[in-house]
């Protein structure tokens, strides 16, 4: 047997062995190809996806951020529905923002004012029908100063004449009870003393009023025995006694009155809501020793001046009608 | 208590109010002056006394209003009991109908004085002790808010008790103390 014919032999064998195989192999090979191909494709596919890939993560993340805002939206227009719809909610808004409107519209002088003061003058002539304390206590510290400084703008203290007094003692009452918050005297008087005057002094002020049917404002001013004389100037919660050997001067009276204003101003809070503590009132005390000390001998005496008179006569007029406006 | 609050003093007005003769006038003078009288002094319808009374962490000085006289009983001005800071009525453990004035008095003062403390007193304990079963003591008790606190003027039983109690009192309204101890 020739080596040729040997060969074609050994491949008959094969193919009769191992024919379906090497089919199948050739088959198996031509689908790699094809899935090397079609990976291909999926590749350029892939790559073609990507930038879509990175748009729709964008995407997303914008719509949370949308998502976030709509949420923050609602919550705000939640809390402006809040604010709108009830009265209180109403009334915090524009308190917080009125001062700041207020100053913002003052800087055109005199529109805001202009505006107000048809409802201010309303409000005040309102509060004054209803109660008139309310007002005149408020004005109290103010007023008398001012009137006196008006007047005594007008006169002029004679430097000679007058006659000699002397302040013994001072006390300052609380108005509705009568008790003492502070004294100043000029011998080391008991306290437990003062405290009985000033307790009787309320009681001879109540009894007048009740002997005279006499309203409060129009009490007790002076009493006076032998040469002894007490002088109480009325405050709205207080009152200053005075007790004096001698003839008090005007000037001792204005004195005294100014002192009660002052210690109106700086002891206000402390009337207001006095509860039995006398702490407060100490340094009253430096006032009424000073008041005690400094009073004057000398007796203010008006010239008598047309002008001066003429003025006076304006005041007083501006007075009434400052009086009949609170009372009516 | 701190060291400042050692220092205060507070003051106060304190009416006593009743029917006459029940002794008003004569536990004034046991607490102020600790003896006995019977004088009764004129003046304006009202006697003022003072006593101060020492606790731990203040002074009260009580400025005590004792109505006689034409101001006594139901006839007491208005204006007598305003700014009170304690009232006191008083009724006559041996005469019980007394207490229906000192209840209506005590109305009045918290009609005038708001915030004044109301306290019921039944003196004369020495001769009875008062009867809680009476009407109108027990209508006292309901404007008080507490049963009477029995005093006795002549022998001063319960008398210094009564004024210290009401002295705590107007310390704790005014913020200071915080017991009775």
């Amino acid at each position: 047997m020739s080596a040729t014919s040997k060969e074609a032999g050994i491949e008959q064998v094969r193919t009769v062995l191992f024919g379906a195989e090497r089919d199948a192999l050739v088959q198996l090979g031509h689908r790699v190809d094809d899935l090397a191909h079609l990976s291909t494709k999926v590749d350029q596919h892939h790559a073609a996806l990507q930038p879509l890939s990175e748009l729709q993560v964008q995407i997303t993340q914008q719509l949370e951020q949308l998502r976030e805002h709509h949420v923050q939206l609602q919550q705000q227009l939640t809390d402006l529905e809040e604010l709108v719809g009830t009265l209180d909610g109403r009334t915090e808004a524009v308190s917080e923002v009125l001062v700041g409107a207020v100053s913002t519209v003052g800087r055109d002088v005199g529109v805001l004012g202009g505006v107000l003061k048809p409802e201010v003058e309303h409000a005040l002539h309102d509060s004054a029908r209803v109660d008139s304390t309310i007002l005149a206590e408020a004005l109290y510290p103010v007023m008398g100063p001012a009137i006196r400084k008006m007047i005594a703008n007008l006169f002029t203290a004679d430097p000679g004449g007058g006659e000699l007094f002397v302040v013994s003692e001072l006390l300052l009452i609380e108005r509705s009870s009568g008790v003492l918050l502070a004294s100043s005297s000029s011998s080391l008087s008991d306290e437990n003393d003062s405290d009985i005057v000033s307790g009787m002094l309320d009681a001879i002020r109540l009894f007048v009023e009740e002997a005279f049917d006499s309203p409060e404002h129009d009490g007790l001013r002076d009493l006076r025995v032998g040469d002894t004389s007490v002088l109480v100037e009325w405050g709205p919660k207080a009152i200053l006694a005075s007790v004096v050997k001698g003839v008090p001067t005007n000037d001792y009276r204005h004195a005294a009155a100014e002192t009660l204003e002052r210690l109106h101003l700086e002891h206000g809070q402390a009337l207001e809501n006095f509860d039995g503590r006398i702490q407060a009132f100490a340094p009253a005390s430096v006032s009424l020793d000073a008041l005690r000390k400094g009073a004057t001998p000398r007796m203010l005496v008006v010239r008598r001046h047309p002008v001066a008179f003429a003025a006076l006569a304006i005041v007083v007029l501006i007075l009434v009608v400052v009086l009949l406006i609170v009372v009516f | 208590m701190n060291s400042e609050n050692r220092q205060e003093v507070i003051r106060a007005k304190i009416v006593m109010v009743g029917a006459p003769d029940v002794g008003k006038t004569s536990l004034v003078r046991r607490f102020v002056h600790s003896n006995f009288s019977n004088e009764y002094s004129s003046t304006l319808g009202v006697k003022v006394d003072r006593k101060l009374v020492m606790l731990d962490g203040a002074a009260v000085s009580m400025v005590l209003w004792d109505m006689h006289g034409e101001t006594e009983g139901l006839d007491v001005p208005p204006g007598y009991l305003r700014g009170a800071g304690a009232a006191i009525g008083v009724f006559d453990t041996t005469r019980p109908e007394t207490a229906k004035t000192a209840a209506s008095l005590l109305q009045r003062v918290a009609e005038q004085s708001s915030r004044a403390i109301t306290t019921a007193v039944a003196n004369k304990s020495d001769l009875m002790a008062s009867d809680a079963s009476n009407g109108d003591i027990q209508t006292l008790g309901t404007v008080t808010n507490s049963t009477p606190h029995e005093t006795s003027a002549l022998n001063g039983d319960g008398v210094d008790e009564l004024f210290t109690t009401i002295a705590w009192g107007l310390a704790r309204r005014a913020g200071l103390g915080a017991d009775d101890s």
